[in-house]
């Protein structure tokens, strides 16, 4: 069987422009929320990322940061041309460019526009055009795919490319993910009275809601019956993604679905729930959210609850579709250090969630972790990462 | 691979919004356009459990309407609507069918601009290991005032777009 090695990996958030700066602050829970709930990448990273980078990929912020994630991941693998340009690539985003069509389309109706403005916000507005640019500035011609499930959709994106490689339609895949702040997402959340105005508390007794954030995340995986070129970060024991069936917004208040991927995904690995000491969680913040989750988490955990849980998400914001990529870096770069990263959350922890949230590091033997991610229409997804190869 | 079991094929024509259940009160066109294929497609399998189907919804525009009147709405009045915002996003309609034809299975959505059609294939065959059954729904619903421009700037969405198209597949036994 063929199973998912990784071999190159980056995250860039308002918590840093790589992956080491993410994980410190995470580590050193240094949060970058500001007072509107929102976790914006400064305006100076964005000139110091504009820099060496070609003008049709500096155009929109979406693609600006899928280019100069993936340019840094595939460094690390050491992957050749020839090998790039045969592997696979899978995106993941909700909004995409956003950026270069919220402005002008809406307005169609009203004439505010030219014409010129809105053709060329209808040419962007394709959530799959930032992997056209990608595709062929870098050459790739194998399978192609972009996943728009909504906030599950990056930790999708890695279940699909780690399905890819188990049923051989790849030896090598891209998976990516950006987010970018936009209108539609900080207002339409804000609709929903989801964004909380200051730090977010994941798994308190008292939270209250959201913080927005914006980001990119990147995994190169390749089946481990290749040639070892470079040391991997970890691997992909098991992975599965499902629906709730429930509500619009809502996660099934019982966590069904999302105990459901879990389990999935541990037998996909062949591992008892007592192997896995610690469970990177969706953790949003809000009421239910962290609910769902938990009970989920402790129905399929129950004998070793109360478990390590960890959000980072009052670091650096709900990335939405790049959360799931964004926080699988910060989880991987963690697993190398032998580290359970601890959780932001300055108010009590809710005793019934049943889950132990660490205030500080925690130095330990990390051989795996559980990733989770819950999106809007119901789409839960669960991925397990381990040191090494188990099967 | 894979071999068809039911296709369905339902457009804006044939739907009568005055005659629709309570449960499509708030659904935009393309939730109830894919809504009605997918029902369609699945009479073919009655015993079924519904998390042996795998589903698909792919789409290269999404909830363009919603979206956009999401946020003209926006601009206009300075008061931003929640169910337009819940119904705008890509995954919306996919998450409308789940709870109304109660699909519990592996389920996402794909956009994948030019490929979106040869990405659903690519995508349905290999949720194949996982279930029995991949349901794969093409929907693309572009308002009347837009559709030229989106035609002009995205040729490849004149073989998609107003209209619902469900396709079931099985497994090949011999796979």
């Amino acid at each position: 069987m063929n199973i998912s090695r990784i071999v190159g990996i980056e995250a860039i958030s308002s918590a840093g422009k790589d992956k080491f700066a993410n994980f410190k602050n995470c580590l050193e829970k240094k949060t970058f929320i500001d007072s509107e709930g929102l976790s914006r990448i400064p305006e100076t990273t964005w000139a110091d990322l504009r820099k060496d980078t070609p003008p049709a990929l500096r155009e929109s912020k979406s693609s600006l940061l899928a280019y100069k994630g993936l340019i840094s991941a595939l460094q690390q693998s050491r992957w050749t041309a020839d090998e790039i340009k045969k592997c696979g690539f899978i995106f993941a985003s909700t909004t995409s460019q956003i950026d270069l069509w919220e402005e002008d389309l809406p307005n169609y109706k009203s004439h505010v526009s030219d014409n010129e403005k809105l053709d060329r916000a209808v040419f962007h507005q394709s959530l799959g055009y930032p992997l056209v640019l990608l595709t062929k500035h870098f050459g790739i011609s194998g399978p192609q795919s972009v996943v728009a499930s909504s906030c599950s959709a990056g930790l999708q994106a890695v279940a699909l490319a780690d399905l890819w490689i188990r049923t051989g339609i790849v030896d090598r895949c891209i998976v990516g993910s950006t987010e970018i702040l936009s209108d539609l997402t900080s207002v339409g959340f804000n609709s929903l009275r989801l964004v909380v105005r200051a730090n977010s508390k994941p798994f308190a007794k008292n939270r209250n809601g959201i913080n927005l954030g914006e980001g990119a995340g990147f995994l190169l995986i390749e089946s481990n019956h290749l040639e070892k070129k470079t040391e991997p970060w970890g691997y992909i024991s098991g992975a599965h993604f499902n629906m709730d069936s429930y509500h619009a917004t809502a996660p099934h208040p019982e966590g069904k679905g999302s105990a459901q991927t879990m389990q999935t995904a541990l037998k996909m690995a062949h591992l008892e729930p007592e192997m896995i000491p610690w469970i990177y969680a969706h953790g949003t913040g809000s009421v239910a959210n962290d609910s769902s989750e938990s009970l989920a988490i402790n129905s399929v955990f129950a004998k070793s609850s109360p478990l390590p849980v960890t959000s980072t998400k009052s670091i650096h914001g709900h990335t939405l579709a790049a959360s799931g990529l964004i926080e699988s870096v910060i989880g991987l770069v963690a697993m190398k250090e032998n580290c359970i990263l601890p959780t932001l959350t300055d108010s009590e922890i809710d005793p019934k969630l049943n889950v132990e949230i660490l205030s500080s590091q925690k130095q330990t033997s990390v051989p795996h972790f559980l990733k989770n991610s819950l999106g809007f229409g119901g789409i839960n997804a669960s991925v397990i990462f381990s040191k090494e190869c188990n099967l | 691979m894979k071999h068809l079991v039911a296709e369905s094929l339902v457009l804006p024509n044939e739907i009568d919004v005055n005659q629709l259940d309570a449960k499509y009160r708030k659904a935009t066109m393309n939730m109830i356009l894919s809504s009605k294929a997918c029902e369609n497609v699945l009479q073919s399998v009655p015993g079924v459990p519904k998390n042996d189907i795998s589903v698909i919804f792919a789409t290269h525009f999404g909830e363009v309407e919603s979206s956009l009147d999401f946020l003209s709405s926006y601009s206009q009045t300075k008061t931003p609507s929640p169910i337009l915002f819940q119904n705008s996003l890509h995954n919306s309609s996919l998450g409308f069918s789940s709870l109304v034809l109660k699909l519990t299975g592996p389920g996402l959505t794909i956009s994948t601009d030019s490929l979106t059609e040869i990405s659903a294939h690519k995508t349905a065959d290999a949720l194949l290991s996982w279930t029995p059954y991949v349901l794969v729904c093409f929907i693309d619903y572009i308002p009347n005032e837009l559709i030229s421009r989106y035609l002009i700037n995205h040729p490849y969405l004149e073989k998609f777009h107003n209209r619902a198209h469900a396709f079931l597949y099985q497994a090949n036994s011999h796979d």
